[in-house]
């Protein structure tokens, strides 16, 4: 008879070195299965490679190019706006010394000949620009600011046309060119020693053409449209150009303020490329 | 080409060291295949799922251990995977019983027949004895890759040694009888 052994040892020694070797369709199958895996795995490779290389040269066009733009245009914007200011004060300064020395020829001619007239229509003038300079409000400074801006040319081809015309009914509007002159000297900026100097002239005139009314004052009725005395206008009228001046510098500093407030603002709120689109709006907007 | 160099080839998806290693084990891990399912056609989808797993995660083997070992566990899991996924439940008495040792005579039996009768187990005894009888696992850790408790791996183990030990001495019984 047979010894007798426990089951599990009967099957660990039978099917200890059992082997076994399975058809050849699982290996075909394997093979087949883990291709399919590594190609789908280099496929995804590629296609998530292309989409964050797309978006990566994206961004960097993108940010390059905001930096840059930002970069150029600033500089060349600065350079422009400089040169147009310069060249803006240059045109008002040419244009006044045009216009002066036709003036004093004119202004020379009128206190000659009609005295009384042009000291008159001189305190006419004056009144009305005290008046404007009393009145505080911005809104007619600037109105006022605008005309003489835009109307220097055209005050040369009137005073042209008025050397040759009659001299009654225009030289009130010389005498107002002359103070208008004056006006647009004090608003370009006084650290120009040209403009300092074609102010003083122009001073020098009014005070000239006022000792020369004052002589006449007592004899002819001022039209009292202001409380003020006549005779301190001259006083009052440099004054209130002097004041006129610094209310236009109070005026024109505020404004840069808010100016650059808003650019401060632009730059926290805006991404670079509108930033920069803002910049430059603003920028021309400061020009004008 | 030693083996290290076979897996550090297949480390990076060469066929030509895949199709060695698939020749060096297939017979072994098709064998432990067939112990631990049902029927050849299954063992044959469990070798095919393990190798896939091989090749797929063989650059997380550090070696550390025998390569065959790990080869052999991932064969084992991908079983016991199968087996959970299938779910079935077959109604096995789940009545403790007493682990008596069970001797019989080591006659000359065939492996095909002790394959088949392991093969006509039910799953969860199937598992239980192949585990603990045949690649010395403990109860322990059967209790835990099965999720049962270790009186329930002991008891199963119990079951499937009396049907395992009936079907042998019916088996023998029959044998004598066609001799006689």
């Amino acid at each position: 008879m047979s010894d007798k052994k426990h089951i599990d040892r009967l099957f660990q020694e039978k099917l200890k070195d059992f082997e076994q070797s399975p058809d050849d369709f699982v290996w075909k199958n394997i093979k087949s299965k883990v291709h399919l895996d590594n190609k789908k795995e280099r496929k995804l490779f590629p296609f998530w490679f292309r989409l964050t290389a797309v978006a990566a040269v994206l961004l960097l066009f993108l940010g390059l190019g905001g930096y840059i733009f930002n970069k150029s245009n600033r500089v060349p914007n600065k350079q422009v706006s400089v040169e147009s200011n310069n060249t803006g004060v240059n045109d008002v300064i040419q244009n006044t010394e045009k216009i002066i020395p036709q003036d004093s020829d004119l202004s020379k001619k009128s206190s000659e000949n009609e005295v009384s007239k042009l000291t008159t229509t001189h305190h006419n003038n004056k009144q009305q620009l005290n008046t404007i300079n009393k009145t505080p409000s911005p809104e007619k400074n600037n109105t006022i600011e605008t005309q003489l801006y835009q109307d220097p040319s055209a005050l040369v081809v009137e005073q042209s046309n008025v050397s040759t015309d009659n001299n009654d009914g225009i030289k009130d509007r010389l005498t107002y060119a002359t103070e208008e002159n004056s006006t647009i000297k004090n608003e370009i900026n006084t650290g120009d020693t040209k403009s300092k100097e074609l102010f003083n002239n122009s001073s020098q005139k009014v005070v000239s053409e006022t000792n020369n009314s004052d002589v006449l004052n007592n004899s002819i009725d001022t039209p009292s449209e202001t409380d003020n005395p006549l005779i301190d206008l001259n006083e009052v009228t440099d004054e209130a150009i002097v004041e006129n001046n610094l209310e236009e510098e109070d005026s024109e500093d505020k404004e840069k303020e808010r100016d650059f407030k808003s650019l401060e603002n632009c730059s926290k709120y805006r991404p670079c490329i509108f930033q920069h689109l803002g910049y430059r709006i603003l920028n021309s907007r400061t020009i004008q | 080409m030693s083996l290290d160099q076979l897996i550090q080839k297949c480390k990076q998806n060469d066929t030509k060291a895949q199709s060695e290693l698939y020749k060096l084990y297939s017979s072994k891990l098709f064998a432990l295949c067939l112990k631990y399912c049902r029927s050849r056609a299954e063992a044959e989808d469990n070798l095919q799922d393990s190798f896939v797993t091989i090749f797929k995660k063989i650059s997380q083997y550090k070696h550390k251990g025998s390569f065959e070992g790990w080869l052999k566990r991932i064969t084992i899991n991908t079983a016991l995977q199968r087996y959970r996924n299938k779910g079935i439940y077959e109604i096995i008495n789940e009545e403790h019983i007493e682990d008596t040792s069970i001797d019989i005579d080591n006659d000359e039996v065939s492996i095909d027949f002790l394959l088949t009768i392991i093969q006509k187990l039910p799953d969860r005894y199937r598992m239980v004895f192949n585990l603990y009888a045949l690649d010395g696992y403990s109860h322990k850790e059967i209790a835990a890759m099965l999720d049962i408790t270790t009186g329930t791996t002991k008891s199963n183990l119990a079951r499937a040694r009396m049907i395992l030990k009936d079907k042998i001495i019916t088996y023998k019984a029959r044998l004598n009888s066609q001799l006689l």
